[in-house]
This record gives structure tokens, C-alpha cells and sequence, in this order.
């Protein structure tokens, strides 16, 4: 038997910034798949979900990468990842495609709303000011809608890809190291998308069509993330590869397993409440975002734990300061912050006329 | 068309293209994740370390003249010898114990490379890898795909740090200050594209005990370990009693 006497306590390096960033973005590219029925499809019912998942996809593109940013240990550098453009590193190739995806989805969500800014044109007070302001010139851009929905979504497609491959890539840590990642990581920011958007939804006073539809969506993104997570565990009992190495992991954790079965917990939740009440289906949103958000920090936080050479585990305990609790706060408050300004200031709710048409 | 005129304009097209790519192809040499080009360093050299572990006492001299010589804050390490208690499962009344120097293994596949968005880490013409810690962003990346939590992140400096075999001392004709602080003589530090240095030499006497950590990683580790044993040599399967420093970072 071996018994580690000296060996030093590894901190974390991906803090929960990381958790945030991965947990914001996922969500605002995911959120864009929502939005197409009604964009892409003209399907009139699906007009209620675009809107809450628009707003989604707005304030999350925005805070994730303040996110990722706050994440980086020299924040200030953050030029030198265009001064010296890496095309063999997969951040690299991710903060080429980040700026242009938030620009993208500013784009997208502005386009979208142009006949309704045009409406308000004129009306005074801040909103009035704010819509003025944005409105820029008379043309409506109905055409652009389209063209720029597409070049959103491929953007966020590129954005999961190197976010998935990013983590997947890293040979050195056995939970990373599965192919599982990227899709694990997309189903569950579909999760976490419909979840959102049906809370936004609940709160914006959306008609029942769209909490039912959010309300379906929820259910099966559940249903899909715990699929991939069967997955993994059929391939880590009948392989050698890193799921499995992960699994002897898992065995040896007590917390590991509280993890696994708070996720399995909370994905049954989102699926099974997913058709009930109203209240119910907050209930189901409400879990659907705690797999999300907890999926993330299992993986990146728990996954950090584990020393690449020495015995056991490393210890982690949240810090309640900027790297810690108060971070989190803060990022969520910004997200709340973002939220609020978006949804007041801007004519979500107006009828105008392209989603008039939209309608008939 | 005249044929030789067609063929006259091909060239030019794709040497037209070809200008415009030269810029762009010059710095993709390397497929996603591949290793890139190496740059700087000493040229014709590779220099490699070997640790002879039937010679270390763990007396941590090594961790303390690199924490001096490189300043690195306390707490954090680019050296450390660990150290382990075994105990002989038919024998239980037989216990032993290990020292394990520690450090970067400079890999001749170095995977922390490929991962850093903007190139401030790399491997020179000699096989040792470095950080520009003037270009490093301080993303952790390269951290995370170390395979030996050789890596970190200097808590004075924000940015990535490690061992670079002190690179410094070897340019002026010193020896690493862990090499020359280790009293039982453990650590030999040398040139392999010499056949007559003492560290090629001791390769080629104890061929068939030498050992590196994680040899399946596929990173091919330049540190190499003499009276190693197998159950060392990848993740270790036991008990553990980490430590954590108390002290304040000064």
C-alpha cells in the first residue's frame, strides 16, 4: 500500500468564472436554435418562444464573456489573443468567433426588433429616447431577418464547437477527455436555454401556447441530457477509455457522487414537472437551469480536483470573495442587471407588424 | 489556348493565391492542436535531466534553492520532491519509503504547447519549454493540459510558470540551481545530441532501468528516473495526505 507523506495541495485554475462563462454562452447559442421556428419557419405559435429566447440570447451573449474575461488571470492582455493569433489552439480559434457571435446575436435581436423600434418611433421618456436612438433611419431590414438568423446560429455552432473541443482535447484530465463533452455540454445549454426562456417567458406574461411549447422543450432537453449521460456510463463500463477512468473516480468519491445523483435528481425534476401546472413548469425551469449550471461546475471544479500524478483528490473550498461567492453574485446579478434594462427599455411586447405577419 | 500560355496563366493564378495564402500558411503549419514549430534556444543541443533516485534523501534542497533562484511565491512550486510511505502488502511489517523529485519533464511532445492561444508558451530548438510571461494572458489553459501538474499560476505575477531547467543558468555555462543544490548528487543535467555527456552515458549504462513518468501519455518525457518503480510510474493508487500551506504569500 502506498501512502502519500508530502506532497503539495494544487489550487484550481479554471475558476467559477469559467463555470459562468461556459454556462452563459451555452445557453445564448442554444437560445438562437429557439428562436428559429418562428423566424425561420414563420411558425405563428412559436412567436412567443422567440421572444423569450431573443432576450436570452441577448443578455446571455453579453455576460458571458464579461464572464470569460474576469476569468483570465491578466483581464488586460485580452488583446494579446489578436496580436498573436493562434490557429493550432482551440482558444484561440474561440476568441476569434466569440466577439463576432455577440455582435451577431446584438444584430440579430436589433433586426428583429426594427419594425417595432420604427412604431415607437417618436414617443418620449427614456424608452422613447432609447428606442430613437436605436431605431437609425426608416428601413425596416424584414429581409435581413432571415439571413442573419442563419449567420447567428452558425456562428453559436462554431462557438459549442470550441467550447466543446476546447475541454475535450485535454488528454490530461480523464473527465474532459470524452467525445461525451461537447454533446453533454449542448444538451444540457438546450436545457438550460428553454429553461431560461420559459422563466423569462412566465415573467414577461407570454400566453400559455409558449409556456406549454418551453414547457415541452424543457422536458425533452432533460430527457436528452440524461440520455448522454447513460451513455457515458455504457461506455465507461464497456471501455477503457477516459470515461472509464473516470468512473474508477467516481467510485473513490463521496462527492462525486452526491453530484451525480443531485444531477440525475434535478434532470427528473425538469423532466417530470415539465407538463404540469404553470407553477410546476417553474419548477421544472427552475431545475432545468440547476442541471445546467451544475453539470458545469461538476466538470470544470470537481474535474479540477484531481491531481494528474499524486493520490486522492485535491481539496476546493468556494471562496466568498471575487473568485468565489461574490463573483457568482455578481455575474448573476449582471445577468439580472442586462435582463431588466433589455426587457424595459426595449418594445418587446409591442405588436408590430412583421410580427404580425409572423402571426398570420 | 495556346497550351503553354494556359499553363503560363495556371502558374500565375496559383502563385497570385499563393501570396496571398504565404502569410496565413507560414504560421498554420500546424493542424489544430498539433505541435507548433519550436523557436530560440541553443541550437544542436537537447538537453534532458536524470534523476537518480537511489540518491535522494528528500531533502528538499532542490525545492528551496529554485524557490530562491526563480523567486516563486510561497506555496507554489517549479521543484518538490514528494514523498511516499510503501508498505509491502505480504510483508506489512516492511515499510519504505520514496523521493520523488518533481518538475517539468520538458517533453519532447510537450501537449501545454499546442493549447496557448497566444503563443507565449513554447518549446526552443534545445527541448526545453519556456513562458513568455510578458505575452502570457494568464488563461490557465496550458495548466490544465500539463499531464503532471508541473504547471501553475504564479500568484505575484498572474501568468503561467514553471521549470524551464533554468534555462538562464544553463546559457551562462551554470548548472540549474536545483542540480547544484542537491547534496546527494541526484540530479544530472545534460546534453543528448552529445554521446560523450554524462547524462547520455548514464542512459546508456542503465538502459533497461530507466523510466519516465506517464510513459503512454505519448508526451515523451524528457526527465528520466533511475530505480523507479512500476507502481510509480503513472497516476499514483493511494492514499492521500495532501498538503496545504498556511503561510501568507509575501
Amino acid at each position: 500500500m502506498i501512502t502519500e507523506i508530502l506532497a503539495p495541495d494544487i489550487e484550481i485554475v479554471w475558476l467559477p468564472w469559467a463555470v459562468a462563462y461556459f454556462f452563459f454562452i451555452g445557453i445564448s447559442l442554444t437560445a438562437v436554435i429557439l428562436t428559429l421556428p418562428a423566424i425561420l419557419f414563420n411558425q405563428k405559435q412559436s412567436l412567443g418562444v422567440a421572444r423569450a429566447a431573443m432576450i436570452v440570447m441577448l443578455v446571455c451573449a453579453i455576460v458571458g464573456p464579461v464572464a470569460l474575461l474576469a476569468d483570465i488571470h491578466q483581464p488586460a492582455r485580452f488583446w494579446h489573443f489578436y496580436a498573436h493569433i493562434t490557429p493550432w489552439s482551440w482558444m484561440s480559434i474561440g476568441a476569434i468567433f466569440l466577439p463576432l457571435y455577440v455582435v451577431a446575436s446584438l444584430f440579430y435581436s436589433w433586426i428583429f426588433l426594427r419594425p417595432a423600434l420604427l412604431e415607437s418611433k417618436g414617443k418620449t421618456g427614456i424608452t422613447g429616447a432609447m428606442t430613437n436612438a436605436l431605431a437609425m433611419g426608416s428601413w425596416e431590414g424584414k429581409r435581413l431577418l432571415k439571413p442573419v438568423a442563419i449567420i447567428t446560429l452558425i456562428l453559436g455552432m462554431i462557438i459549442a464547437l470550441y467550447t466543446g473541443s476546447e475541454v475535450a482535447i485535454v488528454t490530461s484530465r480523464e473527465l474532459w477527455s470524452s467525445y461525451l463533452i461537447p454533446v453533454f455540454f449542448f444538451t444540457t445549454a438546450l436545457l438550460g436555454a428553454s429553461s431560461l426562456s420559459l422563466l423569462i417567458a412566465y415573467l414577461t406574461h407570454e400566453d400559455n401556447i409558449t409556456l406549454t411549447n418551453l414547457g415541452r422543450y424543457t422536458h425533452w432537453f432533460s430527457l436528452l441530457s440524461l440520455g448522454v449521460l447513460v451513455v457515458w456510463f455504457v461506455l465507461a463500463f464497456s471501455t477503457n477509455g477516459a470515461e472509464a477512468k473516470s468512473l474508477a473516480l467516481l467510485q473513490h468519491s463521496a462527492q462525486w457522487q452526491f453530484n451525480l445523483l443531485l444531477l440525475v435528481l434535478f434532470s427528473l425534476f425538469s423532466t417530470l414537472f415539465s407538463n404540469g401546472s404553470s407553477k410546476l413548469i417553474l419548477l421544472s425551469a427552475l431545475s432545468g437551469l440547476v442541471v445546467s449550471w451544475m453539470s458545469r461546475w461538476f466538470i470544470f471544479i470537481d474535474g479540477q480536483t484531481v491531481p494528474k500524478y499524486g493520490a486522492g483528490f485535491y481539496t476546493y473550498e468556494l471562496p466568498l470573495g471575487t473568485e468565489g461567492l461574490l463573483g457568482m453574485l455578481g455575474v448573476f446579478g449582471l445577468w439580472l442587471f442586462f435582463t431588466i434594462v433589455v426587457y424595459e427599455l426595449l418594445p418587446w411586447t409591442h405588436k408590430t407588424e412583421t410580427q404580425e405577419e409572423v402571426k398570420s | 489556348m495556346d497550351k503553354s500560355k494556359r499553363h503560363f496563366l495556371n502558374k500565375v493564378a496559383t502563385l497570385s493565391v499563393g501570396a496571398t495564402i504565404v502569410p496565413l500558411s507560414s504560421i498554420s503549419q500546424a493542424g489544430i492542436n498539433d505541435q507548433p514549430p519550436r523557436r530560440n534556444g541553443q541550437i544542436g543541443k537537447r538537453w534532458a535531466m536524470l534523476v537518480d533516485l537511489r540518491r535522494c534523501i528528500g531533502c528538499q534542497s532542490c525545492t528551496v534553492s529554485c524557490t530562491i533562484e526563480n523567486q516563486i511565491p510561497i506555496g507554489q512550486f517549479r521543484t518538490r520532491v514528494d514523498q511516499y510511505e510503501v508498505q509491502d502488502s505480504e510483508n506489512p511489517e516492511s515499510i519504505t519509503s520514496l523521493m520523488l523529485p518533481r518538475l517539468c519533464n520538458h517533453c519532447d511532445k510537450p501537449p501545454c504547447v499546442p493549447v496557448c492561444p497566444v503563443q507565449a508558451t513554447y518549446q526552443q530548438k534545445d527541448g526545453i519549454v519556456v513562458i513568455d510571461n510578458e505575452r502570457c494572458v494568464g488563461c490557465g489553459y496550458c495548466v490544465q493540459a500539463c499531464p503532471y501538474d508541473a504547471r501553475f499560476i504564479n500568484k505575484k505575477t498572474n501568468t503561467a510558470d514553471k521549470c524551464t531547467f533554468c534555462t538562464h543558468r544553463l546559457e551562462s555555462g551554470l548548472l540549474p540551481a536545483c542540480v547544484e543544490s542537491c547534496v546527494g548528487g541526484a540530479r544530472i543535467i545534460g546534453d543528448l545530441n552529445q554521446a560523450d555527456s554524462q547524462i547520455s552515458q548514464l542512459l546508456k549504462e542503465h538502459k533497461k532501468d530507466i523510466k519516465v513518468l506517464k510513459p503512454k501519455a505519448g508526451t515523451h518525457p524528457h526527465v528520466f528516473y533511475i530505480g523507479l518503480d512500476q507502481a510509480f510510474k503513472n497516476r499514483v493508487n493511494g492514499q492521500s495526505a495532501v498538503w496545504k500551506p498556511k503561510a501568507e504569500i509575501i
